[in-house]
């Protein structure tokens, strides 16, 4: 069984596409990235996935309950926390957990915990809590019905460093009940630190879905080198990214060694850095 | 707080969507409530002075009859009941619509507006059940809401009017006006439903009062009497209390029970089928 199966979900808002053609899946046990710049598609994804937005075409499905037609079913085995913290301003913290564990028959048995870890003050009125905090009360929302599949848009914005932390223990504590977790954000440390596999998303299409250990043994490099004379000329096909600051030239490359080798000892090189390139780099790279 | 007293604390006797929008919508009720209720009572205590009016008219108007009767019908003055449907009543009918229609369009809306809906609807609990929900509070929160005005309505003609109007054409009355305003409340909540973020409460409250005038119109001329239909508005404008359901006009009672029915039939089924925003 697989937690959470997108097929060729298209999504289009009148004539202006959200998404096309999006197809990928959650495994069991397992944490999914979802990256993508601003616009690509991820909350588009995320909304159908969670029901709030009809499939044009395709669907989702859910442990095997289709998104939007039995989305009571399907959301009974899901914990989201969207992009805007959402929740009801005129109630307390409590009293807004105590209210999604009713909506989903669950004890109040994990407030306690998953607020202490994430430090969560219960007895504030909610419209009254800073961002982070906001946050942390959504992450709690999701998590609390111990769900099989757990969806969080950008759950790391507004987290201060401690508190990513305890977020980071609590998705592998997660992880190893057994549950299914996809996280989009835009902090590519937080994806390469938590995930097992990254779908990446560019203008509505799925463009890549990796194994994180994959993609991090990609053969993009990142060579750092620094010459005796400025701005020499970069001949080299493979190379992307590329920055140059006087003597200093930074750039990604994508090919094989033998011809970098060769390439440096071309020119005066008088200090140099090949390094694997972060996620981040790895990122850019495909929205090239 | 300690998971003990967590696990101490009651879970909601009711439904928890049940409980929520009382909780929600609470304030509005009281406010509605007692501001109506107590212009409905201040408006029966000011029949005394009617008649003094009319004395006073009746010494201005002594050369021309016909004027005095007419400024006597508009005013209702001729006895406390016909008096009663045409003032209070009518304000008690007016701002029971406004608060129908604010709060159908409200208890849609308000998730939208605030973006509590992705928690609400995020759940696992079907739309349907969450908006069925949400219009048995319409429901109950107007059947308060007439109870409140009723009583002071009631309470005021037992003190200024006792003995000078059937109770039982009073009671009549006042079931008309909650059928009007449950009319009036699903037909706003249809509405919201059909156009989510884009009716707003403001836009609900001017066609809730543009009823009114439309029935208004309805009954201040037999040109226009055709308008009476157009509007859940009708029978609450006839003289009920003082002539008993003779004056009812059962064909616009009809039309607008079955308007609001059709209206939410489709409505449910189209929120039910779209994206939430």
């Amino acid at each position: 069984m697989v937690p959470c199966e997108v097929m060729n979900l298209k999504k289009y808002y009148g004539k202006n596409m959200g998404v096309e053609d999006v197809s990928f899946n959650v495994k069991e046990g397992e944490i999914m990235g979802f990256i993508g710049p601003n616009g690509a598609g991820k909350t588009t994804t995320i909304r159908a996935i969670v029901g709030l937005l009809k499939p044009t075409d395709g669907s989702v499905a859910i442990i095997n309950h289709d998104a939007f037609k039995e989305g009571d079913k399907a959301r009974g085995e899901l914990g989201y926390a969207g992009g805007e913290p959402s929740y009801f301003p005129n109630l307390t913290v409590l009293e807004n957990l105590k209210l999604v564990a009713d909506l989903k028959g669950v004890s109040y048995d994990r407030i306690d915990y998953l607020a202490t870890k994430l430090e969560l003050n219960l007895t504030r009125k909610a419209s009254e809590l800073s961002l982070g905090n906001k946050k942390k009360m959504c992450i709690v929302m999701a998590l609390l019905s111990s769900p099989k599949l757990i969806v969080l848009d950008e759950p790391t914005v507004g987290l201060d460093p401690i508190i990513k932390l305890n977020f980071f223990e609590l998705m592998e504590e997660e992880k190893k009940r057994g549950a299914s977790i996809l996280i989009s954000s835009h902090t590519l440390t937080d994806i390469q630190r938590l995930c097992d596999r990254v779908a990446i998303i560019k203008q509505g299409k799925i463009i890549a879905v990796e194994e994180m250990a994959q993609l991090k043994t990609k053969q993009l490099k990142t060579v750092t080198i620094e010459t005796s004379y400025s701005s020499p000329q970069i001949t080299l096909s493979g190379v992307s990214n590329l920055k140059s600051n006087g003597n200093l030239i930074k750039f990604n490359y994508n090919g094989e060694m033998k011809k970098l080798i060769k390439f440096l000892n071309s020119i005066d090189v008088t200090n140099i850095s090949i390094e694997d390139a972060g996620l981040e780099e790895i990122f850019l790279h495909f929205y090239e | 707080m300690k998971l003990s007293e967590l696990k101490k604390e009651k879970k909601f006797k009711v439904s928890p969507l049940y409980a929520l929008e009382r909780k929600n919508n609470l304030k509005a009720l009281i406010i509605f409530s007692v501001i109506a209720a107590i212009l409905v009572f201040i408006t029966v205590a000011m029949f005394n002075l009617m008649e003094d009016t009319l004395k006073m008219l009746e010494g201005m108007f002594e050369n021309n009859p016909e004027l005095k009767d007419q400024i006597a019908e508009l005013i209702g003055s001729q006895n406390i009941a016909t008096y009663f449907v045409l003032q209070a009543g009518q304000m008690w009918g007016l701002l029971g619509i406004i608060y129908a229609a604010f709060l159908g369009c409200k208890l849609v809306g308000g998730n939208l507006k605030d973006g509590s809906y992705e928690m609400l609807y995020t759940q696992n609990v079907s739309r349907t059940k969450i908006v069925l929900n949400k219009f048995v509070r319409l429901v109950i929160n107007l059947l308060i809401f007439n109870a409140i005005c009723g009583i002071f309505g009631l309470v005021g003609m037992l003190i200024w009017g006792y003995g000078q109007f059937n109770v039982l054409n009073y009671f009549a009355y006042w079931l008309f006006l909650i059928v009007m305003s449950v009319q009036a409340g699903a037909i706003s909540f249809a509405f919201a439903l059909f156009g989510k973020r884009k009716y707003t409460t403001f836009l609900s409250v001017v066609v809730a009062v543009a009823f009114y005038f439309i029935a208004y119109l309805g009954i201040a001329g037999s040109n226009f009497e055709f308008l009476s239909y157009l509007t859940p508005f009708a029978v609450v404008l006839a003289d009920v209390v003082n002539s008993g359901l003779t004056v009812v006009n059962y064909w616009s009672l009809a039309i607008w029970t079955i308007i609001p029915i059709i209206l939410m039939f489709f409505a449910m089924k189209n929120f039910k089928n779209t994206d939430i925003v």
